[in-house]
């Protein structure tokens, strides 16, 4: 997790392990789906919105850009090969 | 904040799309084993990947924004190599450095004072001036026992 330099925005990494995914396919596909969610604090109920990851990975960290003048950047590593 | 909405058509749903900054130009880096990925949310394809790098062999450990360059990023991992990229310049890393055998678990940079960097062993931590992310001018043996170090962190400066 981390947050954008206006802090107005939150960045999660979300990810499902390979060996655990048929185990969670009664789940809704919001809450089975590998990527980064940015959620807005101004609205936290508000649906966020989703940056899909294809493949089998499993995130290992993500770090907004701490730079205002490069807010635009985020960082997440994995520790899996696409 | 100005907030619009777009479709990116994955698994067939609408995803709500907002400006999450001043510019709604947002880019991801996504950092696999040994791919890096640079991601361009305005790409309007299935995929958003506009970059692929290639540096670390084997699992990264951490990542961190430079404090005084924003285009520039470093990590560490299982491999013990500290990379360093420019944005500007995705197609090599600036700087790539092995220095121990055994793996580097954490890589920090201060946001204030002096620049420094610092790199987390499993026994040590190495400091290095990143005028130019040049050679480390400092080691210390900071562990001795058999436990192993994960992570590292910094105090705040007093002033």
């Amino acid at each position: 997790m981390s947050i954008s330099p206006s802090y107005r925005d939150l960045v999660l990494a979300a990810c499902v392990h390979p060996l655990i995914y048929p185990l969670c396919l009664d789940f809704p596909p919001m809450q089975r789906r590998n990527g980064l969610f940015i959620i807005d604090l101004n609205a936290p109920s508000d649906v966020p919105r989703f940056l899909p990851q294809g493949g089998t990975w499993n995130v290992a960290d993500v770090q907004w850009n701490p730079h205002p003048a490069r807010a635009e950047y985020i960082i997440s590593t994995s520790s899996e090969k696409l | 904040m100005e907030s619009t909405s777009c479709s990116c058509g994955i698994h067939n749903f609408d995803i709500k799309r907002e400006t999450v900054s001043v510019s709604d130009f947002v880019q991801i880096l996504a950092y696999v084993a040994n791919a890096r990925l640079i991601w361009n949310l305005c790409l309007t394809g299935k995929s958003a990947i506009q970059h692929a790098l290639h540096s670390h062999y084997r699992a990264i450990t951490d990542i961190n924004w430079h404090t005084q360059d924003p285009d520039v990023v470093v990590s560490t991992g299982i491999d013990s190599w500290l990379w360093a990229w420019d944005l500007r310049t995705p197609q090599k890393p600036i700087m790539g450095q092995y220095t121990s055998t055994v793996t580097s678990y954490s890589c920090l940079m201060p946001l204030f004072a002096r620049p420094l960097l610092f790199q987390w062993y499993v026994y040590s931590l190495l400091l290095r001036f990143d005028d130019a992310l040049s050679h480390p001018c400092n080691q210390l043996a900071v562990h001795r026992s058999s436990g192993i170090a994960r992570t590292a962190t910094y105090l705040p400066h007093p002033t």
